[in-house]
C-alpha cells in the first residue's frame, strides 16, 4: 500500500515556519506537538468529517441547481427541489457548512501549533462543532422546505442562523483564548489572519443580521449597501483570511523553507484588512445607490492590487524554486494550485470592479465564474491540501491509497478549470449581447467562420444598441455553455467521492498506522 | 508584529472605518428618501402593499424567483436595459422604500421584472407562464412552477378561477413539414415538439376541425377532458404580487442618489 505523506513533508515538519529554528530541542518539539494534536483531535477531526460531508451535500445541490439550468423539467414537480431552493441550498451548504466549517477546524489546529499551546476544554470545540453541524442541517431544512428569505447568504431561518453565531463565537473565543496562552515568542503571519477572521466574521454577521434580517431591519436601499458589505466581506474577512493563513502555513511547511519575505507579509496583511472591507459596493454598480458609494468601492477594490501583489510575491518565490517537489507532495500540489488562483481571482476581481468591465458583466455567469475561482480554485484547493496535511498527524494514520488522491486532485483541477472557462465565456457572451453587441455571436460564426465571425461580432458593438440582440437569442445562446457547467460539476463530485472515502476511511480507522513520531517515520507494514 | 494589543488595536480600527463608511453613512443618507404624490393622486409613488401582494411577495422570496430575475433598472450609457422595455427610466431608492427585503437581485437568467406589472397585466397569462413557461416561450430555461397549482375533477360546476389554456396537442402521423403547414392554415400556432407531439395555441373546443386534416393522428387538449387546473392560494398572491410591479411613474432625476432628500 502507498502512502502519500512523503519524506519531504515530514522534514519540514522539523521547522517553525516562522524562524525556521533548527531542531535543537527536537525531542522536546516533537513531545509538544504530539501534546497539541491530542488536545486538538477529537474537535478539530469533527471539523473536518462534518465539512467533507457538507460539501458533498452542497456539490449534490450544486449538480442539481447546474443541469436545472439548461433541463428545467428535471425534478419540476416537488416544491423541496425547485431550482430556487436547490440554488440557496447549495450556496449556503458550500459556504457555511463546507467552507466556513473547515476554515475553523484548520484554522484552530494552525493557531495551537504555531502558538505551541494546546487546547484548553477542546470538549467546547466539539460542542462548537455539533452546534454548528445541527446550524447548517437545520437552515438547509429551512430553505428546502420553504423558508427561505431569498436574502443571499442568509437564507437561513432566524434559528439556524443563532446556532451558527454561538457555534463561531465558541470557536473564537478558543482561538483567542490559545493566542493569548501563546508560548512562542514570536507571532506568525498565519496568527494575524486567524485573528483577523475570528474578531471581524462575528462583526459583520450581527450588523448584517440586525440592519437587514430583522425588526430593527434599516428601509429601503440602505439593505442592500449592507448587504454587499457583507456579502463581499464572508470572502473578504472571513474565508479569505483563512485560506491565506493555511497557504502562509503549509508552504514553507512541505517545503522546508522559511516564508521570502517578513516585510511583505505585514504589507500584505494590512494592506488586505485596509481596503478589503470597501470594496463590497462594486456588486451595485448601475444599482440605485449613491454614486460615491460605488466608486469609492471601486477604488478600493482597485487597492486590492496591493496585499495581492506583495502576497502572490511571497508565496509564488517561496513555491517556485521547489516546484519539482509537487511531484512527490499532495499537500503541496493543492497548496500551489489554491495560492496561484489566489493572485489570479484577486486580479480578475480588481479588474471586473472597474465600470467598463462591470456593467456588461453585471448579472451574468461571467459572476459565477469568478466566484468559483475564488471559492473553489483558491480557498477550496489550499483546504483540501490542509486536510492532506492535518488528517494524519490527528489519527495517526496514512491515507488510504496516493492514487485516490490523484483522482481527487485532477478531477478537482480539471473540473474547476473547465467550469471557469465555460462560465467566463458563456457570461462574456450573455454580457456583450445583452449590452453592446449588434448580432448574436452564434450566427455571425455561423455564416463568417470562427475568426472572422468573432470579429464582426466585436467590431459591431456600441454603448447602446437600437434594437438589442433578444433576450430569449441569449437565453438560447448560452444553454451549451450550461451543459459545459454540468460537466464540470460532475467532475467536482467525483473528486469529491474520493476525498469522502479517503477522509472517512482515515477517520474510522482504515489506512496504515503510524508508528514511531511523526519526524521519524517507521511504517508498521515497512 | 509581536504584540497582541497592537494587533487588536489595528484589525479593530481598519475595521471600523469600513463600517462607518459602507454602513452607517448610506443608511443615514439614503434613510430620507420617501414615497412621493404626484399632483390630484391619491396614491403615493410607489403605492404601498396590500395584504395578498405582501403573502406574493413571500411566495417570491421562498420560490427563489430572485436567483434568476433582478429588479433594477440601470442607466448611463449601458442603457440596453431600457431600449429592451424593461422601464423607461433608471431605477431609483425610492423605488425600493416599500420592500423588505429589497430583492434587487444579481442574476438576469431571465429578464428583469422592476416593471412586469406594466408589461404583462394578465393574470391568466402571468398564471398559465408560471404553470408552464416554455408554453409561452419557447426553449426558455425557467422553473415551471406546478406545484403551485392543483389538477382537479371538474365538479358540478367549473371554479371561477380555473385557468383557460387555449392550447392542444397534435400527434402528427406522416409528412410533418407539410401538415404542420395546413395546420397553421387552419388557425393552430405551434409552439415546440413534446414527446413527439405538437403543443400549439388553438381552441380546444374547435379541436375537430385540426382532428380532420389528413395525417393528423390525434389532437388532444392540453388540459384532459373533465379536469381543469386551479391555482392555490400561493399563486394567486404571487400574481397579486408580480402584477403590483409596476414602477414607471417619474421620480425627481438624479445622477448622484446620495443627494436626493
Ligand atoms: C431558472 C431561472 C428562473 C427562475 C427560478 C424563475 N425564472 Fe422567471 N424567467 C426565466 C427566464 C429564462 C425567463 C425568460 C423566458 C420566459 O419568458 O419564460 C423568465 C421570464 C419570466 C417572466 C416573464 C418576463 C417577461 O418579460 O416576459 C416572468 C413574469 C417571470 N419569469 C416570473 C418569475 C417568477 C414569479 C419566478 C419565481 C416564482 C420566476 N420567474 C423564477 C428564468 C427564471
Amino acid at each position: 500500500m502507498s502512502t502519500p505523506t512523503v519524506e519531504a513533508e515530514r522534514a519540514g515538519d522539523m521547522l517553525d515556519p516562522a524562524s525556521m529554528r533548527a531542531s535543537q530541542d527536537q525531542e522536546q518539539l516533537v513531545s509538544e506537538r504530539q501534546q497539541i494534536d491530542a488536545s486538538c483531535r477529537a474537535p478539530v477531526t469533527l471539523f473536518i468529517g462534518s465539512a467533507v460531508g457538507w460539501l458533498m451535500v452542497g456539490t449534490l445541490f450544486g449538480l442539481l441547481a447546474s443541469i436545472k439550468l439548461h433541463s428545467p423539467e428535471f425534478l419540476a414537480e416537488w416544491s423541496w427541489l425547485t431550482f430556487g431552493r436547490v440554488r440557496p441550498a447549495h450556496l449556503t451548504v458550500v459556504i457555511f457548512g463546507w467552507a466556513a466549517l473547515i476554515g475553523l477546524g484548520v484554522s484552530i489546529w494552525t493557531m495551537c501549533r504555531l502558538c505551541r499551546t494546546p487546547l484548553i476544554f477542546p470538549q467546547m470545540l466539539v460542542i462548537a462543532g455539533i452546534l454548528w453541524d445541527i446550524g447548517v442541517a437545520a437552515g438547509l431544512y429551512g430553505i428546502l422546505s420553504g423558508q427561505s428569505n431569498s436574502i443571499e447568504y442568509l437564507e437561513f431561518p432566524h434559528y439556524a442562523t443563532f446556532l451558527l453565531f454561538a457555534a463561531f463565537a465558541l470557536c473564537a473565543i478558543w482561538g483567542i483564548t490559545t493566542f493569548t496562552r501563546r508560548k512562542a515568542g514570536h507571532v506568525y503571519v498565519s496568527i494575524w489572519y486567524i485573528f483577523g477572521a475570528f474578531f471581524w466574521f462575528p462583526w459583520i454577521y450581527s450588523t448584517v443580521q440586525i440592519l437587514e434580517n430583522s425588526p430593527w431591519a434599516v428601509q429601503g436601499v440602505p439593505q442592500e449597501t449592507v448587504h454587499w458589505w457583507f456579502g463581499h466581506n464572508v470572502l473578504g474577512v472571513l474565508l479569505t483570511p483563512m485560506g491565506l493563513a493555511a497557504i502562509y502555513y503549509l508552504l514553507p511547511k512541505v517545503i522546508g523553507r522559511p516564508v521570502h519575505s517578513y516585510y511583505l507579509s505585514i504589507l500584505g496583511f494590512w494592506s488586505l484588512a485596509l481596503f478589503y472591507n470597501w470594496a463590497g459596493g462594486h456588486h451595485l454598480v448601475g444599482g440605485p445607490v449613491p454614486a460615491w458609494l460605488i466608486t469609492l468601492s471601486i477604488v478600493a477594490s482597485v487597492m486590492m492590487f496591493i496585499p495581492v501583489i506583495s502576497t502572490a510575491i511571497n508565496h509564488h518565490l517561496t513555491a517556485y524554486q521547489h516546484l519539482d517537489m509537487l511531484r512527490k507532495s499532495p499537500v503541496l500540489r493543492f497548496v500551489v494550485f489554491g495560492a496561484v488562483s489566489y493572485t489570479l481571482v484577486s486580479f480578475q476581481g480588481s479588474m471586473m470592479s472597474v465600470r467598463v468591465l462591470n456593467e456588461p458583466f453585471h448579472f451574468t455567469h461571467h459572476t459565477i465564474a469568478h466566484a468559483h475561482l475564488g471559492l473553489y480554485a483558491f480557498y477550496t484547493m489550499v483546504m483540501f491540501g490542509a486536510i492532506y496535511y492535518i488528517l494524519p498527524r490527528l489519527t495517526g494514520r496514512e491515507f488510504l491509497s496516493r492514487r485516490l488522491i490523484n483522482v481527487q486532485f485532477w478531477a478537482a483541477a480539471l473540473g474547476i478549470t473547465l467550469m471557469f472557462l465555460a462560465l467566463t465565456v458563456g457570461g462574456a457572451v450573455q454580457g456583450f449581447e445583452w449590452n453592446h453587441a449588434a448580432e448574436p455571436v452564434g450566427k455571425l460564426i455561423d455564416d463568417y467562420g470562427f475568426l472572422e465571425g468573432l470579429k464582426r461580432w466585436f467590431a459591431g458593438m456600441q454603448d447602446a444598441q437600437e434594437n438589442p440582440v433578444p433576450f430569449m437569442t441569449v437565453v438560447r445562446e448560452i444553454i451549451p455553455y450550461m451543459w459545459a457547467r454540468s460537466v464540470s460539476g460532475t467532475m467536482l463530485f467525483i473528486s469529491h467521492i474520493a476525498l469522502f472515502i479517503l477522509v472517512f476511511w482515515n477517520i474510522f480507522g482504515g489506512g496504515v498506522k503510524r508508528t514511531g513520531t511523526l519526524l521519524f517515520p517507521q511504517r508498521s507494514d515497512a | 508584529m509581536n504584540y497582541g494589543p497592537l494587533l487588536f488595536l489595528g484589525v479593530f480600527l481598519t475595521f471600523a472605518g469600513a463600517w462607518i463608511g459602507m454602513v452607517y453613512m448610506p443608511t443615514i443618507t439614503l434613510n430620507q428618501v420617501q414615497a412621493t404624490v404626484q399632483e390630484g393622486a391619491t396614491v403615493s409613488n410607489p403605492r404601498p402593499y396590500n395584504g395578498q401582494e405582501q403573502l406574493g411577495r413571500i411566495v417570491y422570496q421562498r420560490e427563489g424567483c430572485v436567483y434568476c430575475h433582478t429588479q433594477q433598472i440601470r442607466g448611463g450609457k449601458f442603457n440596453n436595459d431600457q431600449l429592451r422595455g424593461w422601464g423607461s427610466r433608471r431605477s431609483h431608492p425610492q423605488d425600493y422604500i416599500y420592500d423588505y427585503p429589497v430583492l434587487l437581485g444579481t442574476m438576469r437568467t431571465g429578464p428583469d421584472l422592476i416593471n412586469i406589472g406594466a408589461r404583462q397585466p394578465n393574470q391568466n397569462w402571468q398564471h398559465t407562464h408560471l404553470y408552464d413557461p416554455q408554453l409561452i416561450t419557447p426553449g426558455s430555461v425557467m422553473a415551471p412552477f406546478r406545484f403551485l397549482y392543483t389538477k382537479k375533477k371538474i365538479g358540478s360546476v367549473p371554479s371561477p378561477d380555473a385557468l383557460v389554456f387555449n392550447y392542444v396537442f397534435v400527434t402528427i402521423e406522416q409528412d410533418e413539414q407539410k401538415v404542420l403547414e395546413e395546420l397553421t392554415n387552419a388557425g393552430f400556432v405551434p409552439v415546440e415538439k413534446r414527446d413527439g407531439k405538437w403543443v400549439g395555441q388553438f381552441d380546444p373546443a374547435d379541436r375537430e376541425t385540426l382532428a380532420q386534416i389528413p395525417g393528423v393522428k390525434a389532437v388532444e387538449p392540453y388540459v384532459e377532458d373533465g379536469y381543469e387546473i386551479v391555482p392555490t392560494e400561493d399563486a394567486k398572491n404571487l400574481v397579486a404580487y408580480l402584477l403590483s410591479l409596476d414602477r414607471t411613474y417619474d421620480v425627481p432625476p438624479a445622477e448622484n442618489y446620495g443627494r436626493i432628500k
